[in-house]
């Protein structure tokens, strides 16, 4: 229970640590955008999102909160799905260079032949670049991670492999760190960006083999 | 629009699911026997033999007085379950007393031979090792202290001092008995493999020019949920990595026709690729010596399904043997063995009974 409490007070707390965060795209406070990506993020998923810019008078900052729905194209499956929400600002703004952190709150879901599992978890990043009037370009290191992970395996995994598989919740069952680039420019109110990089287990490691090779997402925002 | 009610909507959700879901104790994913089976190193009541300065998970039927057969899973990193299985009929307990039959798959040999089954060092529920502490000389030197095992018990038990033992290799296990071959001709009689994996540069050139690219099968179920996986599990420990290996155990690779519901108890995932890097190598040949050297024969058997997408292949490692045949089963690919046991059991038996 004691595991249980912290992990609900992380998350009591993480709005809190999300308004000290920031932003990649820098919409102007009353401003809005609706956005799809697509790409390899760990698999093949279209993303559509929305945001909106609010002015925060004490910390004298505009910030963006935006919410996604990430799913599987290749073939549509309702249980598998990433739901995030998240806060980003600019903590560093110098001539067009910015430094900001986003962060994420995340509830993924996903059902195979082995199991079904549905994890709480966040993503934080370090962004770092430039914003010129009508382009940017950023590096990112990032972290992902679930605080906690429902299990459930099927029958299959039951039967064919291991039958004292423990179903429920378990802690800690993912993290994993980004490293990349993102970059995009805006025509009029259009924005066409992307996002590629490295995901990996061990910071150190040249790459991670059991994970994917790499993220590639390109995605197209409309501003209003 | 309040930003403070905005950043209430995800706490919400989760307590509302917490709630739902009854979330008790948290489980731990890394403590052995949660996700995947524990191995000798943590349960007591699996069977097993010490060799080579460490233990393995190991079994053996029938009568001691009789030929032995050592049998190779494939993988790396994979264990002998299929082996010891039957489609339909068993999926052989990790417990020796909990299963239904007990000459089910290719145990059903025992009755005219002494068969051994072992789980590969750090593969199966043998003791696993961190990456890079395995090799293939450590396994082809493992292999040799199970024999020798065995042919010591066999001694003292009967009396019988045999020094040779049959061999049979399931893909993998095809190559390090090949690899075992070429370093210990004199120890085996004859050998016998199931779509044995390359044993030289040129069979495996030939393999890949014939395979289907990996990015073929994006938007495969299997794909995508093992890709979709590392969202909710990461592999920075064994029994993590070992269970989310699972998820590909038998589907990767279309040309092999594989029945994804082969059984097995778990797949060592850092065993998998660090022991085959060897065979990568522009002058990779296991087979050196086994013209010169080897006097039995060799037997390999595939499945009509993946013969089919390498029709070459069985031509091209037989070359390696100096004495060897052939026979193809019909309507299975790459897990035949599991699939149809009492053909391959036929086969291998009138092979060494010639």
């Amino acid at each position: 229970m004691k595991s249980k409490a912290m992990i609900i007070g992380v998350f009591l707390l993480l709005p809190i640590i999300a308004a000290n965060a920031q932003v990649m795209f820098p919409i102007p406070a009353g401003n809005r955008a609706m956005y799809m990506n697509f790409g390899l993020d760990p698999a093949v998923i279209t993303t559509i999102g929305y945001a909106q810019g609010f002015g925060v008078d004490f910390i004298k900052r505009d910030i963006m909160v935006s919410a996604e729905l990430a799913m599987p194209v290749a073939k549509m499956d309702l249980r598998d799905y990433r739901l995030k929400i998240g806060v980003q600002t600019s903590i560093i703004n110098y001539k067009g260079w910015d430094f900001s952190i986003p962060v994420h709150l995340i509830l993924r879901g996903t059902k195979n032949w082995m199991h079904s599992a549905t994890s709480f978890g966040a993503d934080f990043t370090a962004l770092f670049g430039y914003y010129g009037k009508w382009w940017f370009v950023n590096l990112e290191f990032g972290y992902d991670l679930a605080f906690i992970t429902k299990m459930k395996a099927t029958d299959r995994y039951k039967k064919y492999y291991y039958p004292d598989f423990k179903d429920g919740w378990y802690g800690s069952t993912s993290h994993f760190f980004t490293r990349g680039i993102r970059a995009g420019f805006r025509i009029r109110r259009t924005e066409i960006t992307i996002r590629a990089g490295q995901p990996i287990i061990d910071w150190t490691a040249e790459s991670s083999e059991l994970m994917p090779p790499f993220y590639g997402i390109l995605g197209v925002n409309y501003l209003f | 629009m309040k930003l403070k009610k905005l950043w209430t909507l995800p706490i919400v959700a989760m307590l509302i699911t917490l709630t739902l879901t009854g979330c008790g104790e948290l489980l731990d994913p890394d403590e052995p026997g949660n996700l995947v089976p524990r191995t000798v190193a943590e349960d007591p009541l699996l069977p097993r033999i010490e060799v080579n300065g460490t233990i393995l998970h190991a079994e053996a039927f029938g009568d001691i007085s009789n030929p032995i057969i050592i049998f190779l899973h494939g993988g790396p990193g994979s264990d002998y379950r299929a082996f010891i299985s039957q489609i339909g009929v068993e999926n052989a307990s990790r417990y020796p007393n909990e299963r239904t039959i007990t000459n089910g798959g290719l145990s059903q040999l025992q009755d005219e031979y002494y068969c051994v089954f072992y789980d590969q060092r750090g593969a199966g529920l043998s003791p696993r090792f961190d990456k890079g502490v395995v090799d293939f000389d450590m396994y082809v030197a493992d292999l040799d202290a199970v024999i020798n095992h065995y042919l010591q018990k066999k001694e003292n038990e009967t009396g019988i001092g045999d020094d040779q033992v049959y061999l049979m290799g399931w893909s993998y296990g095809g190559i390090l008995s090949t690899g075992y071959i070429n370093k210990h001709p004199e120890r085996v009689k004859d050998v016998v493999m199931y779509e044995p994996g390359p044993f030289s540069k040129k069979v495996w050139d030939y393999f890949i020019e014939n395979s289907e690219s990996p990015f073929a099968q994006i938007g495969e179920d299997w794909l995508d949920g093992y890709l979709l996986s590392h969202d909710h599990i990461t592999s920075d420990t064994h029994e993590r990595a070992d269970y989310q290996r699972i998820l590909g155990a038998f589907r990767g690779q279309p040309e092999f026709n594989q029945n994804p519901n082969t059984p097995l108890w778990r797949l060592g995932a850092f065993i998998s690729n660090e022991n085959l890097d060897f065979s990568q190598s522009d002058n990779y040949d296991i087979t050196s010596n086994i013209t010169a050297s080897f006097q039995g024969r060799m037997l390999l058997i595939a499945g009509k399904l993946t013969e089919e997408p390498y029709p070459e292949y069985p031509d091209m490692q037989m070359s390696h043997y100096p004495q060897a045949e052939y026979v193809a089963i019909a309507g299975v690919g790459h897990t035949g063995l599991w699939e149809k046991p009492d053909e391959v059991a036929a086969v291998i038996r009138n092979f060494l009974t010639q």
